[in-house]
């Protein structure tokens, strides 16, 4: 009886799986007129904060594609697979994906140390992977079926301290940043070269750790060094109360906090209030970008989600519509080698991120887009020229 | 330097009223409650709840989240630690038990408050920065200070000289001999996880109060081990060893910093507390040892 009651809860438990895995359009996997795109997001866990715009940006550019009669007239399915913020899930979710011939090319995954780990299977299994997310150094370089629409940090931190520079004329900078994170501590080292290169001195440097919540011992000794402006590699999570606590501290509002991406969400400014007034951080997407793309995609999430996109959903949206556009040109619904072949040479598709709005890959496979610099005033980012 | 040791007692006094609850448990059950950290979570999550969805007073959301927090103890002990120990399983069955039970409460507060940080709005507890010297205090940090220090106060005279007290006392000293000197054990076991969940909820409503967007889910598993390591270096079963435990905990990840950089605050920090273990096993100011002799 015991054993019978465990079996159909097992049953109900892996049919509610099975129906959470395949996302939105209950679809069969194998019909014909169908193209699978499996996307790899931290839908719950740690990374959550990104990796459920992942999952929305991603599902909204399948709707509306599928709304305008598909690719090549084929259904867009877009397969989430949740990766928990598990490293090993993630492993996880890319066999299984590379392993489901119905699975044309994989969305993901969320974080650069996910990417590091996780991309190589795809490599080796020749299933094309689109990086909307991943901006830590080294992602491309992992194989010819690794492809990236993300802007990696390497070029948008250079281009804030530049423009931060040309109005502030900042000269001492403190650096602090979460030490146990792939993409934060590869920002503290775009941070110094860049320093370097800016001809700035460097009068500290601290660590934390991705999970902290209390800097103030760190921020003490930062306070204690004058610098003009601290350089803060952290995701949102931590940004917040680093940004809080600085202020608290009694590090003045003109010491100026410049982010790399993690500063890029709208939950910085929701959380820091007036202690984010200021910061400054390059970013991909221009969330109050004119364009009638960009403004038709935020009124269709907004619709969709009930609240305003952030980076990380519009460069899902545009992964998927990149891919989308690879697979129009390859005129498939099943040969990945074909698709990577034409991903390669795909140019001008038009996307919301960047600041041209057309994109194209580079000879390696990295985004050929610009970014754009923002800074928070009053509350809401604005573009800092 | 004025500021570190600031800095230093602040930590110190979150840590130390976090592993009062440890303690207390401890010292009656002889169990460690591993889900104390997701009451932690919850008893800011409630607070925060009712000042954010309510807006009640501080002054009426501080006790609730002890209360929330104390009561979600109380359905610890009856659901996960009392129906083990009526079946004399020992300690480490009830450890598991907890553990689960930290999972599933953080998995509901995940489900119903989302995976985003919340916490107090700004200006909850009246904001302003009080200049000593270099150093910059804020009223809050003051009032967290000042609570930490009255509660374990209260806490120690109440263990020493009031009739609950001297119950919890003997129950902990010997749970038989207290039962049959007609003390009522199943009680006295119900209220130290209340006492303990609560002082566990206060230290998250203080430690939110004083860093404002930090309330989130998974906020309990970091001060989780600093508590767990407080009160083995403190002595499992000491209150006083628990002020001091704390203490020395919070000067040494301040100097790490300070000294070393942040990169080695908790290698100095824990290294330190290996250190005194070497010295003391039993914990700075622990009796276990001569106890279960």
């Amino acid at each position: 009886m015991i054993i019978r009651r465990f079996r159909t809860a097992t049953l109900a438990i892996a049919t509610v799986a099975g129906l959470s895995l395949s996302g939105l359009s209950p679809a069969p996997l194998h019909a014909a007129g169908t193209v699978t795109i499996g996307v790899v997001a931290d839908v719950t866990g740690a990374s959550s904060v990104y990796g459920v715009s992942i999952r929305n940006g991603a599902t909204l550019a399948a709707s509306l594609l599928n709304k305008a009669s598909g690719i090549n007239g084929n259904t867009v399915n877009i397969k989430v697979g949740d990766a928990a913020s598990s490293e090993i899930q993630v492993i996880d979710l890319f066999q299984q994906y590379s392993g489901d011939s119905s699975v044309l090319a994989i969305l993901g995954p969320t974080l650069s140390s996910e990417a590091l780990k996780a991309d190589p299977l795809a490599q080796q299994a020749g299933i094309p992977v689109l990086a909307t997310s991943n901006t830590a150094k080294g992602i491309v370089e992992l194989g010819s079926y690794i492809f990236r629409l993300a802007l990696g940090e390497a070029r948008v931190i250079p281009l804030a301290m530049q423009t931060a520079q040309k109005h502030l004329h900042f000269k001492k900078v403190a650096i602090i940043y979460a030490n146990d994170n792939t993409l934060t501590s590869g920002e503290a080292l775009i941070f110094q070269a860049a320093a370097k290169a800016l001809n700035l001195t460097v009068v500290d440097t601290e660590t934390f750790a991705t999970k902290d919540k209390d800097f103030s011992t760190q921020l003490t000794k930062i306070k204690g060094a004058h610098p003009d402006v601290i350089l803060a590699g952290a995701l949102a999570p931590a940004a917040v109360p680093l940004m809080v606590q600085a202020r608290q501290l009694g590090i003045p509002a003109t010491v100026t906090f410049i982010g790399g991406n993690g500063f890029n969400s709208p939950a910085v400014i929701a959380g820091a209030g007036k202690a984010a007034e200021g910061a400054v951080a390059g970013t991909a997407w221009f969330a109050n970008g004119k364009g009638a793309l960009n403004q038709r995609f935020i009124a269709a999430y907004k619709a969709a989600y009930g609240k305003a996109p952030d980076q990380f959903a519009a460069q899902a949206f545009d992964g998927v519509n990149v891919l989308a556009a690879g697979i129009a040109k390859a005129h498939t619904t099943s040969d990945r080698k074909a698709l990577r072949a034409a991903l390669a040479t795909l140019s001008a598709v038009p996307v919301v991120t960047g600041a041209s709005g057309s994109f194209s890959f580079t000879a390696t496979r990295d985004s050929g887009e610009q970014g754009t610099v923002q800074i928070i005033r009053n509350g809401q980012f604005v573009q800092f020229m | 330097m004025l500021q570190q040791t600031f800095n230093t007692m602040i930590y110190a006094a979150i840590y130390a009223l976090f592993a009062m609850g440890y303690t207390l448990v401890f010292g009656v059950l002889d169990i460690l409650n591993l889900a104390h950290g997701a009451i932690f979570m919850i008893g800011s999550f409630a607070a925060v709840q009712t000042v954010l969805g309510w807006h009640w007073s501080l002054w009426l959301a501080l006790p609730f989240g002890m209360i929330v927090g104390g009561l979600v103890g109380v359905l610890l002990d009856l659901v996960a630690v009392a129906p083990l120990q009526a079946r004399q399983a020992g300690f480490l069955t009830p450890l598991i038990s907890t553990i689960g039970a930290g999972i599933v409460f953080e998995n509901i507060a995940l489900a119903g408050f989302g995976p985003d940080p919340t916490g107090f709005p700004l200006g909850t507890f009246p904001e302003a920065q009080i200049n000593i010297g270099d150093a910059t205090v804020r009223p809050v940090q003051i009032f967290i200070v000042a609570t930490a220090v009255l509660v374990m106060a209260a806490l120690t005279l109440g263990l020493r000289s009031t009739r609950l007290g001297k119950a919890i006392r003997a129950v902990a000293a010997n749970r038989l001999a207290a039962q049959l000197m007609g003390v009522d054990v199943r009680m006295i076991v119900a209220i130290t996880f209340f006492m303990a969940s609560a002082l566990g909820a206060l230290s998250g409503v203080l430690y939110s109060l004083n860093l404002g967007q930090v309330v989130q889910w998974d906020m309990g598993g970091d001060v989780q081990l600093k508590g767990l390591a407080v009160i083995v270096v403190g002595g499992m079963d000491s209150i006083p060893g628990v002020l001091l435990g704390a203490l020395l905990l919070a000067a040494s990840e301040t100097a790490g910093v300070v000294w070393f950089g942040s990169p080695y605050r908790d290698a100095i920090a824990f290294g330190l507390l290996f250190l005194v273990l070497i010295v003391r096993p039993a914990g700075l100011l622990g009796r276990r040892g001569l106890r279960t002799v």
